[in-house]
Protein backbone atom coordinates (compact mmCIF):
# COMPACT_ATOMS: atom_id res chain seq x y z
CA UNK A 1 0.00 0.00 0.00
CA UNK A 2 1.54 3.26 -1.15
CA UNK A 3 0.79 6.93 -0.59
CA UNK A 4 0.40 9.26 -2.29
CA UNK A 5 0.20 7.89 -5.81
CA UNK A 6 -1.17 9.87 -8.78
CA UNK A 7 -4.00 7.77 -10.17
CA UNK A 8 -5.92 9.00 -13.16
CA UNK A 9 -6.68 8.82 -16.82
CA UNK A 10 -7.34 10.89 -19.89
CA UNK A 11 -10.44 12.98 -19.41
CA UNK A 12 -13.03 13.63 -22.09
CA UNK A 13 -13.04 15.74 -24.14
CA UNK A 14 -9.44 15.11 -25.17
CA UNK A 15 -7.16 18.06 -24.58
CA UNK A 16 -3.74 17.80 -26.15
CA UNK A 17 -0.62 19.71 -25.32
CA UNK A 18 1.79 21.18 -27.83
CA UNK A 19 5.34 22.02 -26.88
CA UNK A 20 5.86 25.76 -26.47
CA UNK A 21 8.83 27.93 -25.73
CA UNK A 22 11.52 26.86 -23.30
CA UNK A 23 12.00 29.43 -20.57
CA UNK A 24 14.92 30.13 -18.29
CA UNK A 25 16.29 27.28 -16.21
CA UNK A 26 15.14 24.81 -18.85
CA UNK A 27 11.48 25.24 -17.92
CA UNK A 28 9.23 23.88 -20.67
CA UNK A 29 5.90 25.42 -21.53
CA UNK A 30 2.93 23.64 -23.07
CA UNK A 31 0.03 25.01 -25.01
CA UNK A 32 -3.39 23.38 -24.92
CA UNK A 33 -4.61 22.48 -28.38
CA UNK A 34 -7.38 20.50 -29.99
CA UNK A 35 -4.94 18.96 -32.47
CA UNK A 36 -2.75 15.98 -31.61
CA UNK A 37 0.93 16.92 -31.78
CA UNK A 38 2.99 13.80 -31.12
CA UNK A 39 6.72 13.87 -30.65
CA UNK A 40 8.88 12.17 -33.32
CA UNK A 41 8.60 8.86 -31.46
CA UNK A 42 4.82 8.95 -31.77
CA UNK A 43 4.14 9.77 -28.15
CA UNK A 44 2.54 12.98 -27.06
CA UNK A 45 1.12 14.75 -24.07
CA UNK A 46 -2.47 15.29 -23.09
CA UNK A 47 -4.28 16.40 -19.98
CA UNK A 48 -5.28 13.73 -17.52
CA UNK A 49 -7.70 13.87 -14.65
CA UNK A 50 -7.05 12.10 -11.40
CA UNK A 51 -6.18 12.24 -7.75
CA UNK A 52 -3.18 11.65 -5.56
CA UNK A 53 -4.26 9.07 -3.05
CA UNK A 54 -3.46 5.79 -1.42
CA UNK A 55 -3.04 2.95 -3.88
CA UNK A 56 -2.37 -0.75 -3.88
CA UNK A 57 0.05 -2.21 -6.41
CA UNK A 58 -1.56 -5.05 -8.35
CA UNK A 59 1.40 -6.14 -10.43
CA UNK A 60 2.83 -9.48 -9.38
CA UNK A 61 5.94 -9.50 -7.22
CA UNK A 62 7.89 -11.06 -10.08
CA UNK A 63 7.00 -8.12 -12.32
CA UNK A 64 7.60 -5.31 -9.86
CA UNK A 65 11.38 -5.31 -10.10
CA UNK A 66 11.41 -5.73 -13.88
CA UNK A 67 8.79 -3.37 -15.21
CA UNK A 68 8.90 0.38 -15.74
CA UNK A 69 5.15 0.60 -15.29
CA UNK A 70 3.09 -1.06 -12.61
CA UNK A 71 -0.62 -1.58 -12.30
CA UNK A 72 -2.23 0.10 -9.32
CA UNK A 73 -5.73 0.56 -7.95
CA UNK A 74 -6.95 3.45 -5.80
CA UNK A 75 -7.67 2.87 -2.12
CA UNK A 76 -10.41 5.13 -0.80
CA UNK A 77 -11.59 5.81 2.72
CA UNK A 78 -14.81 4.00 3.62
CA UNK A 79 -16.10 7.15 5.32
CA UNK A 80 -16.78 8.74 1.94
CA UNK A 81 -19.67 6.38 1.23
CA UNK A 82 -22.94 5.81 3.03
CA UNK A 83 -26.16 3.82 2.95
CA UNK A 84 -26.52 0.80 0.68
CA UNK A 85 -23.12 1.39 -0.90
CA UNK A 86 -21.40 1.30 2.48
CA UNK A 87 -23.18 -1.88 3.47
CA UNK A 88 -22.34 -3.60 0.18
CA UNK A 89 -18.69 -2.53 0.09
CA UNK A 90 -17.96 -3.14 3.76
CA UNK A 91 -19.35 -6.67 3.54
CA UNK A 92 -17.57 -7.50 0.29
CA UNK A 93 -20.77 -7.97 -1.69
CA UNK A 94 -19.70 -6.15 -4.83
CA UNK A 95 -17.00 -7.50 -7.13
CA UNK A 96 -15.23 -4.18 -7.90
CA UNK A 97 -14.64 -3.24 -4.26
CA UNK A 98 -12.43 -4.99 -1.73
CA UNK A 99 -12.83 -3.81 1.88
CA UNK A 100 -9.71 -3.17 3.92
CA UNK A 101 -9.92 -2.96 7.72
CA UNK A 102 -8.63 0.03 9.64
CA UNK A 103 -4.96 -0.11 10.55
CA UNK A 104 -4.64 2.21 13.55
CA UNK A 105 -2.26 5.08 12.90
CA UNK A 106 -1.68 3.99 9.32
CA UNK A 107 -4.89 3.66 7.36
CA UNK A 108 -8.57 4.35 8.04
CA UNK A 109 -11.11 1.71 7.11
CA UNK A 110 -10.88 1.73 3.30
CA UNK A 111 -11.69 -0.13 0.13
CA UNK A 112 -9.83 -0.93 -3.06
CA UNK A 113 -11.73 0.34 -6.09
CA UNK A 114 -10.90 -1.95 -9.01
CA UNK A 115 -12.81 0.31 -11.38
CA UNK A 116 -9.91 2.75 -11.16
CA UNK A 117 -7.06 0.42 -12.11
CA UNK A 118 -4.41 2.16 -14.16
CA UNK A 119 -0.70 1.90 -14.79
CA UNK A 120 1.70 4.14 -12.94
CA UNK A 121 5.26 4.94 -13.90
CA UNK A 122 7.75 3.08 -11.75
CA UNK A 123 9.44 6.33 -10.72
CA UNK A 124 6.19 7.59 -9.18
CA UNK A 125 5.75 4.32 -7.31
CA UNK A 126 9.30 4.56 -5.98
CA UNK A 127 8.68 8.13 -4.84
CA UNK A 128 5.59 7.20 -2.81
CA UNK A 129 5.74 6.13 0.82
CA UNK A 130 5.04 2.53 1.65
CA UNK A 131 2.26 2.41 4.23
CA UNK A 132 1.97 -1.32 4.71
CA UNK A 133 2.09 -4.62 2.86
CA UNK A 134 -0.49 -7.32 2.43
CA UNK A 135 -0.05 -10.66 4.12
CA UNK A 136 -0.26 -13.83 2.03
CA UNK A 137 -3.91 -14.11 3.02
CA UNK A 138 -4.52 -10.53 1.90
CA UNK A 139 -2.83 -11.15 -1.45
CA UNK A 140 -4.94 -14.25 -2.05
CA UNK A 141 -8.06 -12.31 -1.16
CA UNK A 142 -7.12 -9.57 -3.61
CA UNK A 143 -6.42 -12.11 -6.35
CA UNK A 144 -9.79 -13.74 -5.76
CA UNK A 145 -11.41 -10.30 -5.93
CA UNK A 146 -9.69 -9.55 -9.23
CA UNK A 147 -10.83 -12.84 -10.74
CA UNK A 148 -14.39 -12.30 -9.54
CA UNK A 149 -14.41 -8.77 -10.92
CA UNK A 150 -13.00 -9.62 -14.33
CA UNK A 151 -14.53 -13.04 -14.92
CA UNK A 152 -17.46 -13.46 -12.48
CA UNK A 153 -16.02 -16.89 -11.74
CA UNK A 154 -15.73 -17.90 -8.08
CA UNK A 155 -12.12 -18.96 -7.59
CA UNK A 156 -13.20 -21.76 -5.25
CA UNK A 157 -15.15 -23.38 -8.08
CA UNK A 158 -12.31 -23.37 -10.59
CA UNK A 159 -11.00 -26.90 -11.11
CA UNK A 160 -8.00 -26.94 -13.39
CA UNK A 161 -6.57 -30.37 -14.29
CA UNK A 162 -2.80 -30.64 -13.75
CA UNK A 163 -0.70 -29.87 -16.81
CA UNK A 164 1.62 -32.69 -17.88
CA UNK B 1 -15.42 -20.76 -33.44
CA UNK B 2 -13.08 -20.16 -30.53
CA UNK B 3 -12.35 -23.65 -29.29
CA UNK B 4 -8.69 -23.41 -28.32
CA UNK B 5 -6.49 -20.75 -26.80
CA UNK B 6 -4.68 -20.41 -30.10
CA UNK B 7 -7.93 -19.03 -31.43
CA UNK B 8 -7.44 -16.03 -29.19
CA UNK B 9 -4.13 -15.10 -30.80
CA UNK B 10 -4.35 -12.01 -32.99
CA UNK B 11 -3.22 -13.95 -36.03
CA UNK B 12 -6.27 -16.21 -35.71
CA UNK B 13 -8.54 -13.24 -35.26
CA UNK B 14 -7.42 -12.02 -38.63
CA UNK B 15 -7.29 -15.37 -40.44
CA UNK B 16 -10.67 -16.55 -39.22
CA UNK B 17 -12.37 -13.23 -39.59
CA UNK B 18 -12.95 -12.87 -35.87
CA UNK B 19 -11.97 -9.23 -35.91
CA UNK B 20 -14.79 -6.78 -36.39
CA UNK B 21 -13.44 -3.66 -37.97
CA UNK B 22 -15.40 -0.58 -37.07
CA UNK B 23 -15.38 2.45 -39.31
CA UNK B 24 -13.10 5.22 -38.15
CA UNK B 25 -15.07 7.87 -36.30
CA UNK B 26 -13.98 11.37 -37.00
CA UNK B 27 -14.37 13.93 -34.21
CA UNK B 28 -17.16 16.37 -34.79
CA UNK B 29 -16.11 19.65 -36.26
CA UNK B 30 -16.51 22.44 -33.76
CA UNK B 31 -17.87 24.91 -36.29
CA UNK B 32 -19.02 24.59 -39.87
CA UNK B 33 -18.59 27.60 -42.10
CA UNK B 34 -20.84 27.49 -45.13
CA UNK B 35 -19.73 29.31 -48.22
CA UNK B 36 -19.75 28.77 -51.99
CA UNK B 37 -17.67 25.83 -53.08
CA UNK B 38 -18.20 23.90 -49.88
CA UNK B 39 -19.70 20.95 -51.76
CA UNK B 40 -16.66 20.63 -53.99
CA UNK B 41 -14.35 20.72 -50.98
CA UNK B 42 -16.49 18.15 -49.20
CA UNK B 43 -16.36 15.82 -52.19
CA UNK B 44 -12.61 16.21 -52.41
CA UNK B 45 -12.30 15.42 -48.71
CA UNK B 46 -14.50 12.37 -49.13
CA UNK B 47 -12.40 11.17 -52.04
CA UNK B 48 -9.27 11.70 -49.98
CA UNK B 49 -10.79 9.79 -47.08
CA UNK B 50 -11.64 6.87 -49.36
CA UNK B 51 -8.10 6.95 -50.66
CA UNK B 52 -6.68 6.87 -47.15
CA UNK B 53 -8.97 3.97 -46.22
CA UNK B 54 -7.83 2.06 -49.25
CA UNK B 55 -4.21 2.65 -48.39
CA UNK B 56 -4.83 1.44 -44.83
CA UNK B 57 -6.44 -1.76 -46.01
CA UNK B 58 -3.73 -2.35 -48.55
CA UNK B 59 -1.08 -1.96 -45.88
CA UNK B 60 -2.75 -4.42 -43.50
CA UNK B 61 -1.17 -7.68 -44.78
CA UNK B 62 2.25 -6.37 -43.76
CA UNK B 63 0.94 -5.87 -40.24
CA UNK B 64 -0.64 -9.31 -40.25
CA UNK B 65 2.68 -10.96 -40.92
CA UNK B 66 4.12 -9.18 -37.90
CA UNK B 67 1.69 -10.96 -35.63
CA UNK B 68 3.47 -14.23 -36.39
CA UNK B 69 6.33 -12.93 -34.29
CA UNK B 70 4.06 -13.34 -31.28
CA UNK B 71 3.96 -17.10 -31.67
CA UNK B 72 6.23 -19.00 -29.33
CA UNK B 73 9.22 -20.69 -30.84
CA UNK B 74 9.84 -24.39 -30.20
CA UNK B 75 12.60 -23.46 -27.77
CA UNK B 76 10.35 -21.07 -25.90
CA UNK B 77 7.63 -23.70 -25.57
CA UNK B 78 9.97 -25.93 -23.61
CA UNK B 79 11.20 -23.10 -21.42
CA UNK B 80 9.97 -23.51 -17.87
CA UNK B 81 9.41 -19.78 -17.63
CA UNK B 82 6.56 -19.85 -20.09
CA UNK B 83 3.32 -21.69 -19.57
CA UNK B 84 3.51 -25.40 -20.38
CA UNK B 85 1.69 -26.90 -23.38
CA UNK B 86 -2.09 -27.08 -23.02
CA UNK B 87 -2.03 -24.77 -19.99
CA UNK B 88 -4.37 -22.27 -21.59
CA UNK B 89 -6.57 -24.96 -23.12
CA UNK B 90 -7.02 -26.55 -19.71
CA UNK B 91 -7.62 -23.24 -18.01
CA UNK B 92 -10.21 -22.11 -20.53
CA UNK B 93 -11.96 -25.49 -20.36
CA UNK B 94 -12.10 -25.19 -16.58
CA UNK B 95 -13.41 -21.66 -16.81
CA UNK B 96 -16.16 -22.77 -19.17
CA UNK B 97 -17.28 -25.43 -16.75
CA UNK B 98 -17.14 -23.23 -13.68
CA UNK B 99 -20.37 -21.69 -12.46
CA UNK B 100 -20.71 -17.95 -12.72
CA UNK B 101 -21.28 -15.50 -9.92
CA UNK B 102 -24.60 -13.75 -10.21
CA UNK B 103 -24.83 -10.50 -12.10
CA UNK B 104 -24.93 -7.47 -9.83
CA UNK B 105 -26.47 -4.06 -10.00
CA UNK B 106 -24.30 -0.97 -9.97
CA UNK B 107 -27.19 1.14 -8.71
CA UNK B 108 -25.80 1.90 -5.27
CA UNK B 109 -22.08 1.87 -6.09
CA UNK B 110 -19.96 4.66 -4.66
CA UNK B 111 -19.07 7.38 -7.16
CA UNK B 112 -15.82 7.05 -9.08
CA UNK B 113 -12.91 8.87 -7.47
CA UNK B 114 -11.95 10.59 -10.72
Amino acid sequence: MLSPVPIGSLAAPERHLKRGATLKHDVHTWQETAVWHPEPDGRGLFLALGRKLNAVVLSHDCEIDKQKRLLAAPVLPMETITGDALEAVRNGKRYPFMPIPEIPGVLPESYVDLRGICFVERKLIDDASRLCSMSDDGIERLQAQLIAYFTHIPLSELRIPPTK
Amino acid sequence: MIDKFEAYLPIKWLEDGLVVVFPVRKPKAHRVVKRPGTLRIALSTAALAIGVSTVSLAAEPAGVSNFRALELSVAARSDEHVVPPHYWDNLIAAMREAPRLPAQTTKSDPPAAF
